[in-house]
């Protein structure tokens, strides 16, 4: 944790206890469940989404069957314990980082780009890197990799069987360094867009704190920030099904649709929507209709790593639509939503105010 | 953690959850639980016991928050609120009527946070030292330094925290770093001298 020292700081620390991600979510269950929804349905499907449950019937069953597992054998370590590693990390300060094996790797650049070759190779912006690993005898459990990347940072990870994956300002991306031979599975907070190599043998599974999205060959995005209860699919191609992390609920998602989850209120819908919206940031620009600015501040907010202050109560209520290009820095990005929303700015000492123009 | 961004954020969540907005309610979970927590492990080892309190005092701020004020530091209301569920609950267990803070000892294993160029033979020797000096501070003190340096709160609320006035909360502080220096800053083997005579 990263915090400024106070002058006379005598350089005294006392031990944290660890509060377990599982425990805390229990936690939240109880809280929620005594105030927010009275009534405990853990996971509301919206009208849309019940429909594709029971027209899904059948298909849904059939998961169910296949993946038992989940809740078997709870004393055996299982790699899907990824969920409980901590994630929790300050996306405001650094570079992006990978951790692979003994190694971390720190990339200045504003665009990481890690490609996993064969055989443990791997590459980082071109340049080899050999992270040592523990021996395959005395590896008992998978070994997980991480790629960190703070606001105002983005990069691309290939891989080792081929899938390839844009990962956005402000998220963390935990996966095996090598995928199992019967399974591939990768956790996220924040936002990543997936183009998953098709392998029948071996289903991708993408994790978020909630979800799991399962994958054969497909290409998706995926919003899952840590601090926003909104976490959002939208499918471009193939198909994928998304079910709570409970294993309670599961929804088939078709080409074009958005599939949406309020972890706070456990409530999810299904709609249909140009996924451009949601994938154009991979390529240097955002593809907005009617997106509210307190949103789109957000979201430009994490891409430049600058503080945007406005109300947001304020804010919610306008949209704007349009091409955003991203490429000139976020006065230009600005003085763009400026043309059609009412507003003005100040920028100080690396913050932006943002306020309604008065007539 | 608690970057300039962090605070500005919180009493941003603050305010929301206040005007009933039930995102920011979760947000404010989310942020804080944490630190709550600890701080509770602080007094009451029993982490069930904690984890207790931190839920009550979630539901309790939820069925409060239209006559919540507005504050410009969210984190120090809540971890006085946490601090004071601890002793309500401690209360009702233990069917006291009244507990006074100081029925609450602040009990935790103390390092030294080596600075990023310290020689490591340095940072065995001051954390040797260190945790001696630590065990000449009482609980309070230890207390005021966790909040003041650890946690990062003003004097100001460091003295609301413990009951007393600011001065008081300022030299407790001072007299407590004060210790700290004189046993990190003696030379070795007058430290090792000190041990042995005791």
């Amino acid at each position: 944790m990263i915090r400024k020292l106070i002058s006379d700081d005598p350089r005294v620390r006392f031990e944290e206890p660890d509060l377990p991600k599982a425990r805390k979510r229990e936690m939240w269950h109880i809280i929620r469940k005594a105030t927010v929804k009275k009534n405990p349905a853990r996971f509301l499907p919206s009208p849309r989404a019940r429909m594709w449950i029971l027209g899904a019937a059948a298909a849904v069953a059939a998961v169910l069957v296949m993946l038992p597992l989940l809740d078997e054998k709870p004393g055996e370590k299982e790699y899907f314990t990824i969920r409980d590693i901590e994630t929790d990390f300050d996306p405001t300060v650094g570079d992006v980082l990978l951790k692979s094996g003994d190694r971390t790797v720190r990339v200045e650049a504003d665009h990481a780009d890690v490609v996993y070759e064969s055989e443990g190779k791997m590459t980082v912006n071109s340049q080899e890197i050999t992270p040592k690993r523990e021996d395959a005898e005395e590896k008992r459990e998978i070994e997980i990799d991480q790629l960190i990347v703070p606001y105002g940072k983005m990069a691309s990870l290939t891989l080792d069987d081929g899938t390839i994956i844009w990962v956005n300002s402000g998220s963390k991306l935990l996966y095996p360094s090598t995928f199992a031979d019967d399974k591939r599975e990768v956790f996220l907070i924040g936002e990543a867009y997936f183009d998953v190599a098709k392998d029948e043998n071996r289903p991708f599974t993408l994790m978020t704190d909630g979800l799991n999205v399962e994958v054969r060959g497909t290409s998706f995005n995926v919003s899952a920030y840590g601090n926003e209860p909104l976490q959002t699919v939208a499918l471009v191609s193939g198909n994928v099904d998304v079910r709570d992390e409970d294993g309670k609920m599961t929804c088939q998602m078709a080409p074009d649709q958005l599939f949406s989850y309020n972890r706070l209120l456990g409530e999810t819908g299904i709609r249909n929507v140009d996924v451009e919206e949601y994938t154009s940031w991979i390529h240097g620009y955002l593809l907005l209709r009617n997106e509210s600015l307190d949103m789109l501040f957000t979201r430009i907010g994490r891409h430049f790593n600058v503080r945007i202050n406005y109300d947001p109560l304020q804010m919610r209520n306008i949209t704007v639509s349009g091409k955003l290009d991203l490429q000139y820095g976020i006065g230009k990005a600005l003085e763009t939503i400026a043309i059609t929303a009412p507003i003005t700015w100040v920028e100080e000492s690396g913050e932006v105010a943002v306020e309604l123009r008065s007539r | 953690m608690l970057t300039q961004f962090m605070k500005a954020d919180i009493i941003n969540i603050w305010d929301r959850f206040r005007q009933k907005d039930d995102e920011a309610f979760s947000m404010l979970f989310e942020t804080c639980a944490e630190y709550l927590y600890r701080y509770g492990r602080k007094f009451v080892s029993d982490d069930d016991f904690v984890r207790d309190c931190v839920q009550e005092l979630f539901i309790k701020l939820y069925n409060n928050r239209a006559s919540l004020s507005p504050t410009t530091n969210p984190r120090f209301y809540l971890l006085l609120s946490m601090k004071n569920t601890i002793l309500d609950a401690l209360c009702k267990t233990r069917r006291m009527t009244y507990l006074s803070p100081d029925d609450l000892p602040f009990v935790a294993e103390g390092y030294y946070l080596p600075e990023d160029d310290t020689p490591e033979v340095t940072m065995t020797v001051t954390g040797r030292k260190l945790k001696l000096a630590l065990e000449t501070l009482n609980a309070r003190q230890k207390e005021a330094i966790y909040l003041r340096f650890q946690l990062g709160l003003s004097y100001d609320e460091v003295s609301k925290m413990l009951g007393i006035n600011y001065q008081s909360a300022r030299n407790l502080i001072h007299r407590s770093i004060s210790k700290i220096r004189s046993t990190v800053d003696t030379p070795d083997n007058i430290v090792k001298n000190a041990r042995t005579s005791k």
